[in-house]
């Protein structure tokens, strides 16, 4: 039997290496990669399945970043980037630039009385009247999204940008003759925002928090968590932001954070598709090469302290029970994170998971048990991260009991080579089945790049799980996964069942 | 030094203060530093590469189409099938019974592979078989590894074609999908979407049923059994496979895998003709927690097969396409009314689909908000689009068209799709040369013809302490309930009837047996308590005080982790422990109330004021003590006296269960009646589910006042 299951491991091992292999080497020879003066970073990566190529901006420029009470700036940002330039989406920049910046004064002026102690009310509304008058008289000058206008009408597909904690990034995918577009619209809304309808987008902006957070049961009780969670680092924070720093961020303090950290250097653009590559650098360089580099940016220099217990929150909602529960991890160059990665797959991940068996299938007590590590981010020490979602009629307290003893299981008994086996392979199969399509791969090797200085290391991470061994993954659960920096919340249903005991 | 610094910071608060005080225009000093970078307009674009369309090799075998699509990019190969068959072949007090039969056959497995053991192969390899079912097809997919395909090709047949069906894998379903009937209403999206498609075509439809608990409890494995034996067999499968293969060699593969499924009964797409009612209609779902309505508007699309089928897809696009589309430029960008906004011109081969447009708002504008979607709706029917507007939507559409085949297996999909739904295999390239014959004129023709934005049914779910009267205008406004049905709730509760006066008298009877005459307001007991939760033996000192006259019932539970509070008093629930009072939701407090209002001395002393609505409904006789058996109509409940003594000696009613997804019968038998305090208590009361003891209270004394 022992032999039989040594043979079966092998077959597995063999499995997945030649994919891996022949990938990494394939991709070597159709990868093109260049660095402008400016240390502004290009990956061009050739592939002609279709005549289309797909183009990402990707940066480390995260929510954990943001100045103290400006939360939510980098997603602002994100906004203004599809509001034009200095020619697109303006009738006349030099009349409309002035109203801008006075606009803001106003603003502030506004908010500054609005927010004061004792409000002057007349005040308040005629500063709040001048503020109406010269957003409304900028206005005037506004050609409404032409810039996604004229991105939509060459065929673009998937036009989008997001902002996570760690990082941002900015992708469409165009027909591959339309490249240089890319490059003009890409290099003018980098080099010259313009903070256009800024105050009008806030609205849009509310209305993203309330569909994301405000009106989304789990929404609220994650951006909770993460602030009970971390004390002092800037993962407490929502990338979205705290609503009082939406309402009171204004232009001039986005553009400072635009020129500290939307520099040539903190930047990594890819372009996977049917293009050629001499052309790209042709273009990069027409197109970039003009952009001064700058001083480097700030870094981050919160440390969060040492958890000294257990913390624990719930929120009242109109939601069935759901629980979260976190323990503090490593940053993604820690040794210690793919061991983590690791036991987080052989708990979570696919039917064959320990949570998933006992919890979901045998003894029927959740609808879902989903965990991972690396949240909310993977470029600072983050949580190793559970989500249980119970059945009809079970507590979250029984499923929070089972949860540690299978954890405990693990410290005592450790898993088995059979299971680690199994998520190696796993990991190897979803790289691979990853990168099948242009948008895939270019931001997988962008963000790569932009992590680790490499985009090859997108394989040799999977080389880095391969290395974990069954003592590595004991061992982490033993050193990591401990009541006394565990953070668990909860949503507890303010009209339906809820626990009659005691939670704790 | 010093000086300089306080005149710097003097300084700096002049300007700050001028800043906030006067600004204006010609105080911003703002020169702009753009480098310059002209407007694209001025590009020339190279000619595109050639869309090369890859070839779909098609070949019919054993009944069964088969359409190959060599892709060796990576070395792995997918197979997919569609199964002519759907939950539209559910009898409608069966709804789930299609998607629970498509997800019994994989996480059951066959008999050869139990499930879990399926797991483990397939898992083991990376590789995945996975079954569905849908409205109006199912599926089922294979992904593997290229030198793993001929091995695991037969388990995937045999998934398909033989699964076990276990007993345990159908209980886990139906487990999971009480779970999920019970948080349907958690998301008001889902809520949304879900209420919208019951307005376009009904609540009993087909095209929008939602499963219910009655429909749980009424699936069994022969069900199962039943609807794989009608969809699965040969003639009722296409199958694509695209992946690192060649058509030459793979073909014998599959052939002789295959030969083996049994050829059938095709089945027929018939779908039922929607029983659509006409708008206009205003409807409302309140949601207190809400700071955001979310509005949903539209009525019945149309079909496929119509020859304005492109001019009202160019239309939908103009509306609700994207960033560029209209809804999106004037209710996000121009109003900031919302983040997302959302629409189709749904048009269904084999049904109708709808035309809706969606989009969530702050609730203060969710008046708004209707209006501006409306007025866009309403202004493609007033106002001819512009040649400019048209060209510019058609070239986003023209121009993405590089984008079809951006995977191999995109052609594999479409050619399948069509070959499904009955269009020909060039539908798509006919639609093109449609979209291209558009004119301005057909898109104000279409939107007159096929909009009516005079008879929209409009549905919002927020919070109506914020929206106030702001839906009142577009109509009478008709709330919806979504209440979650009980099971048998449509059915009337069978109601027995009996002698009233014969009633009134046994219960009269009771009070004075119970009550002794005296009119008490509290009554305390202490004792224990035992639980089916706890474990075997052990049990916890209670404290239970009733009082009667402020309807408040608190029970002390005095544990070796302390003391814990459980009370019910002003029409709430709450629990209390370590300090710390928490609210326990309505549910709770609802089990509490009827408590109370079941309690041997609050139907005393009802009884006693004559105000107990009673039937005798006769005699029973169990081990030779004789019951007289009284139906409490207020409750729907059952009691039953001791016919020497006229104690109670228990008491039945039926409670729905949410883990059990039914009603259970819930019994109360009360024992060991000792007089005190002037009146008779049960001193031990077994509570009992479905038959099964869940708790007992052993007292040792009471208290009455």
């Amino acid at each position: 039997m022992k032999q039989l299951m040594l043979i079966v491991v092998l077959l597995f091992v063999s499995g997945f290496q030649p994919v891996q292999a022949q990938s990494l080497e394939a991709f070597e020879q159709r990868v093109t990669e260049f660095t402008l003066d400016n240390g502004l970073h290009f990956i061009i990566i050739q592939r002609d399945v279709a005549p289309v190529a797909s183009f990402v901006t990707f940066g480390n420029i995260g929510s954990v970043d943001e100045p103290v009470g400006q939360t939510g700036i980098t997603h602002i940002f994100e906004h203004m980037a599809f509001k034009g330039t200095h020619t697109i989406g303006t009738t006349d920049i030099e009349a409309e630039m002035p109203l801008i910046m006075a606009m803001d004064d106003a603003y502030r002026a506004w908010h500054r009385e609005h927010t004061s102690r004792q409000p002057d009310e007349v005040r308040v509304a005629e500063l709040w009247a001048e503020f109406e008058r010269l957003r409304d008289e900028a206005q005037q000058f506004v050609v409404n999204n032409e810039f996604s206008t004229i991105i939509d009408r060459e065929g673009a597909v998937g036009m989008n940008a997001f902002v996570s904690a760690d990082a941002t990034g900015y992708f469409y995918s165009l027909p591959q003759n339309r490249a240089e577009l890319w490059f003009k619209l890409e290099a003018d809304r980098f080099m010259n925002p313009v903070m256009r309808e800024f105050y009008q987008e806030k609205d849009v902006i509310w209305e993203e928090r309330r569909d994301r957070t405000d009106n989304n049961p789990t929404g609220r009780l994650v951006e909770e968590f993460l602030s009970v969670a971390f004390s002092a680092h800037p993962y407490r924070n929502p990338p979205i932001g705290w609503p009082s720093d939406i309402d009171a961020v204004t232009i001039r303090e986005t553009l400072a954070f635009y020129e500290a950290y939307f520099i040539p250097q903190n930047l990594t653009m890819a372009i996977a598709g049917d293009v050629d590559p001499a052309e790209m650098r042709r273009l990069a360089e027409k197109y970039f090469g003009s952009w001064p580099a700058r001083e480097d940016s700030p870094r981050v220099v919160t440390v969060e302290p040492p958890q000294r217990g257990e913390r624990r929150l719930t929120i009242e909602d109109q939601s069935q029970p759901v629980m979260l529960i976190g323990y503090k991890s490593v940053d993604e160059q820690h040794p210690d994170f793919a061991p983590l990665s690791m036991l987080a797959s052989i708990m979570f991940d696919g039917r064959t998971s320990r949570l998933n068996r006992s919890l979901v299938v045998e003894e029927q007590l959740a609808l879902q048990v989903q965990g991972f590590n690396g949240f909310p981010g993977t470029r600072f020490p983050g949580l190793f991260l559970m989500i249980g979602v119970p059945n009809a009629g079970v507590e979250t307290a029984e499923i929070e009991q089972r949860i540690y003893e299978e954890i405990e299981r693990i410290k005592n008994e450790g898993v088995t080579e059979t299971e680690l086996e199994r998520v190696r392979t796993q990991a190897r199969a979803s790289t691979i089945r990853g990168l099948t399509s242009n948008m895939n791969i270019a931001l997988s090797f962008a963000q790569t790049h932009a992590r680790t200085g490499d985009w090859r290391n997108t394989f040799r991470d999977i080389d880095r799980l391969s290395e974990v061994t069954v003592e590595d993954i004991q061992r982490v659960a033993q050193q990591y996964l401990v009541p006394q920096s565990r953070t668990v919340g909860k949503i507890v249903n303010s009209d339906t069942p809820v626990a009659t005991q005691s939670d704790n | 030094m010093r000086n300089n610094f306080k005149s710097l910071f003097l300084f700096l608060f002049a300007a700050a203060v001028l800043a906030t005080a006067c600004a204006g225009p010609s105080q911003t000093a703002y020169e702009p530093q753009f480098r310059f970078i002209d407007r694209p307009e001025t590009l020339d674009f190279p000619e595109l590469n050639p869309i090369v369309v890859p070839e779909v090799h098609t070949f019919e075998f054993n009944g069964i189409t088969f359409y190959l699509v060599e892709d060796n990019e990576v070395p792995l190969i997918s197979l997919s099938a569609i199964i002519r068959a759907g939950s539209w072949m559910e009898p409608n007090d069966k709804v789930g019974l299609a998607s629970i039969t498509g997800e019994v056959m994989r996480t059951g497995g066959t008999v050869n592979i139990p499930g879990d053991e399926l797991n483990e192969l397939l898992e083991g390899r990376a590789a995945s078989i996975e079954t569905s079912f849908g409205l109006s097809s199912g599926s089922a997919g294979m992904s593997v590894l290229r030198e793993d395909f001929e091995e695991l090709l037969p388990i995937f047949i045999e998934v398909l074609t033989q699964p076990a069906f276990p007993q345990d894998k159908l209980d886990l379903a139906l487990t999971q999908r009480r779970s999920i009937i019970g948080r349907r209403n958690d998301q008001p999206s889902g809520i949304a979407a879900r209420e919208f498609r019951h307005l376009i075509y009904g609540k009993n439809s087909v095209f929008s049923s939602v499963q219910e608990y009655d429909d749980l409890n009424n699936i069994s494995l022969a069900d199962l059994a039943d609807f794989h034996s009608r969809a699965v067999n040969a003639n009722n499968l296409l199958i694509g496979i695209s992946g690192d293969f060649s058509v030459d060699e793979i073909r014998p593969v599959l052939e002789r895998y295959f030969a083996a499924v049994e050829q059938g009964t095709p089945n027929e797409l018939d779908f039922p003709a929607v029983n659509y009612t006409e708008g206009p209609s205003i409807n409302f779902i309140p949601r207190t927690d809400m700071n955001q309505a979310i509005i949903r508007m539209g009525h019945i699309g149309g079909f496929r097969d119509n020859p304005d089928y492109a001019a009202l897809q160019v239309m939908n696009q103009m509306l609700s396409g994207g960033f560029s589309g209209r809804l999106m430029q004037e209710v996000r960008t121009r109003q900031g009314l919302a983040y997302s906004v959302s629409g189709s011109f749904g048009s269904g081969t084999l049904f109708q689909g709808q035309f809706f447009a969606g989009l969530s708002t702050a609730s203060e504008t969710t008046g708004r908000a209707i209006n501006a979607t409306i007025n866009e709706i309403r202004r493609l029917q007033d106002e001819p689009v512009t040649q400019e507007e048209l060209d510019e939507t058609r070239d986003r559409f023209l121009n993405s068209l590089a984008f079809r085949y951006s995977s191999r297996a995109a052609a594999l999909s479409e050619r399948i799709n069509n070959a499904y739904i009955g269009l020909p295999f060039d539908a798509f390239e006919q639609y093109v040369e449609q979209v291209r014959l558009v004119t301005p004129e057909d898109i104000q023709r279409v939107a007159r013809e096929y909009l009516r934005p005079e008879a929209l049914h409009i549905l919002v779910v927020g919070n109506p302490n914020e929206i106030g009267d702001q839906l009142e205008r577009f109509g009478e406004v008709r709330e919806i309930d979504i209440t979650i049905p009980r099971p048998g709730a449509s059915e009337p509760r069978p109601v027995a009837s009996g002698d009233a006066q014969a009633g009134r008298e046994w219960a009269g009877r009771m009070a004075s047996a119970v009550l002794g005459g005296s009119a008490i307001e509290t009554l305390k007991y202490e004792g224990s308590f035992a639980s089916s939760q706890l474990p075997p033996g052990i049990t916890i000192d209670v404290n239970v005080n009733y009082n009667f006259a402020e309807n408040s019932v608190v029970q002390v539970l005095n544990t070796p982790m302390g003391s814990q509070t459980i009370g019910f008093a002003n029409g709430a629930a709450y629990v209390e422990a370590m300090g710390q009072r928490q609210n326990l939701p309505a549910e709770a407090a609802a089990s509490y109330r009827r408590m109370l209002e079941l309690h041997y001395v609050t139907l005393a002393l009802k009884a006693m004021h004559g105000t107990l609505a009673v039937e005798y409904t006769g005699t029973e006789t169990h081990e030779g003590r004789e019951f007289a058996v009284l139906y409490l109509s207020g409750s729907e409940s059952t009691l039953k006296l001791d016919a020497e003594t006229s104690l109670p000696v228990q008491l039945s009613y039926m409670e729905f269960v949410p883990q059990l997804g039914a009603e259970a019968e819930m019994v109360m038998r009360f024992e060991n009646w000792t007089s005190g305090s002037g009146i008779q208590a049960a001193l031990m009361q077994r509570q009992l589910m479905n038959g099964d003891e869940v708790s007992t209270y052993t007292f040792r004394t009471h208290t009455a006042e």
